[in-house]
């Protein structure tokens, strides 16, 4: 059965976008046929992390006013043939968007695809209450820091009131995502631990994606990190996330790179 | 500790119990049944709190001006206008209210069967259907002497039942119980209110703010797992964080009103 993923943080820059594209990717190299979704109209960034920006033709907001076939907006992964992108509109705002737009749009996506995994624009406003609206899970992303962890918590408690599936009673899957994890200022305190985010917002980990500069890299050549550079530790943690999404169970580690543990080792040693 | 450098002006918004009057169209029929049931029940809307809701009825500013001037040549009191639009606002007129959470309800009953957005207005909840077809019965057994008893379904007895809460309070969320006790079986996040009639328990860490007696009840309490509180009010005395002892913060507390000020002791 598909499944709608909604991958959402309340605050802006904490790595919602690239934890769309990593998560679509892995999932699709799974072997899951996989849409992602751009929510963020007026402000669209996805079709970028996915190297897709030249292709775009039309958007959401085409095929939720019916202006445009869904099979017309999709653009395939030149990497990966399972793994589409719909494109949001860099010219229309939030307003375009209507509930039952969005409606028809999910309801066709569920039919077509595996897994879609719609990445919503920052913010607790119309754009985010809708891009969660039909979700049956959501990733909350949030950055070891105590305004991201209550914004995620002010997320939390939106999809908990404000889904569907939370109006009918049946409650949602709710997934944290701590991104930009930096161990070494967590140990000088400079950062909240795993144990003081979950302990505040206290929903299941999906996974914990290191801080690294790889992930910029990546964006910047348009490509999810997994696909750009599978064995960095970023891509390996969320390739765990994306397998813990589809139930498999793993156990939670903090992933690094073998060189800049050398890096450190040696350090240590000259010091 | 001296609490006077914190006392400011005392203001607060408060839900009280007043009886709704739901005036229905033809207004000139329905004011004689009104007329018949005041002739039976002489002394019923004397010095009662009485909200006119007018969602029944088409109204002008002109209309609503006449029906209030028709209710106060009655002895009615009028605290305030349901249901009327924001716009006649003015001297003449007693105050225009807002409908609370109307649409809100979650046992609401769509009454026309219209799928559609409709206002508030047309949507009646059970307690407010209830409410309403109580009063259409005291006006419509105009026949029969009424005293007090007719009046005591109008107005509910208060509900002492607590409210538990078995999930986290998060950040944005307001937990409001002014009618007793709240229990929280988790933690209230930063930037969430819990408000509450009577005492708050909370078995995890309080880290948004908490109002115990919000009625002025100066026996309530406030106990927490952890205090990390952004502010704690106990009846109408409130400290911030700034203002709450350090040694209190991180631990398992209780709060309560002593000689006009907020005392915290540690449970453990």
């Amino acid at each position: 059965m598909s499944k709608i993923i909604v991958v959402t943080s309340g605050k802006g820059g904490v790595g919602k976008t690239t934890s769309t594209g990593a998560l679509g990717a892995a999932l699709a190299q799974q072997g899951q046929k996989v849409a992602v979704v751009d929510f963020d109209v007026g402000l669209r960034n996805l079709d970028l992390v996915m190297g897709a920006e030249r292709r775009v033709v039309y958007d959401l907001i085409n095929v939720a006013q019916g202006d445009a076939k869904l099979h017309q907006a999709l653009i395939r992964d030149k990497r990966l043939p399972n793994l589409f992108l719909l494109p949001a509109s860099q010219t229309r705002d939030k307003d375009a968007l209507t509930e039952e737009g969005v409606e028809r749009v999910i309801n066709e996506l569920r039919g077509r695809f595996d897994c879609v995994i719609c990445d919503s624009p920052a913010g607790i406003e119309r754009g985010a209450t809708l891009a969660m609206r039909f979700a049956d899970a959501a990733v909350v992303v949030a950055n070891p820091e105590i305004s991201s962890v209550r914004d995620s918590d002010r997320i939390i408690g939106l999809l908990d009131a404000k889904t569907v599936h939370a109006e009918n009673g049946e409650g949602i899957e709710k997934h944290l995502l701590l991104t930009r994890y930096d161990a070494g200022r967590v140990a000088r305190g400079e950062m909240l631990s795993v144990e003081d985010v979950l302990e505040i917002l206290s929903i299941p980990l999906l996974g914990i994606i290191p801080d690294n500069e790889e992930v910029l890299r990546a964006s910047n050549v348009g490509a999810p990190i997994v696909l750009h550079n599978a064995a960095c530790a970023p891509a390996r943690a969320y390739n765990d996330a994306a397998q813990r999404l589809c139930g498999v169970d793993l156990p939670m580690c903090i992933h690094s790179d073998q060189k800049s543990l050398f890096r450190k080792f040696f350090g240590r040693r000259a010091a | 500790m001296n609490q006077a450098i914190y006392r400011h002006i005392r203001f607060r918004g408060h839900s009280f119990n007043a009886l709704s009057l739901e005036p229905e169209a033809p207004l000139a029929a329905w004011i004689d049944r009104l007329d018949a049931f005041i002739a039976h029940n002489a002394a019923f809307f004397a010095r009662k709190p009485i909200v006119v809701d007018v969602s029944y009825l088409e109204l002008d500013r002109t209309g609503a001006l006449e029906l209030v001037k028709n209710l106060s040549e009655r002895g009615i009191r009028i605290l305030g206008l349901a249901g009327a639009d924001p716009a006649w606002s003015c001297d003449d007129l007693p105050a225009i209210l807002p409908r609370a959470r109307a649409a809100a309800e979650s046992n609401q009953t769509n009454v026309d069967g219209a799928g559609e957005t409709d206002t508030p207005a047309t949507r009646l909840t059970a307690n407010e259907q209830l409410a309403f077809q109580e009063i259409a019965n005291a006006l419509a057994d105009d026949g029969q002497p009424s005293g007090a008893s007719n009046s005591e379904p109008v107005c509910r007895p208060p509900n002492i039942a607590p409210l538990i809460v078995n999930a986290p309070v998060r950040s944005g969320q307001t937990i409001y119980y002014p009618e007793g006790d709240v229990t929280v079986v988790g933690s209230i996040a930063s930037g969430a209110d819990v408000v509450a009639g009577g005492s708050i328990h909370i078995y995890g860490t309080l880290r948004g703010r908490a109002f115990a007696g919000a009625r002025g009840e100066a026996q309530a309490r406030i106990f927490c797992r952890r205090l990390e509180a952004e502010l704690l009010g106990v009846g109408e005395v409130y400290l911030t964080a700034d203002q709450i002892e350090t040694n209190a913060r991180g631990r398992s507390v209780q709060a309560w009103l002593e000689h006009e000020s907020i005392r915290i002791a540690p449970l453990d």
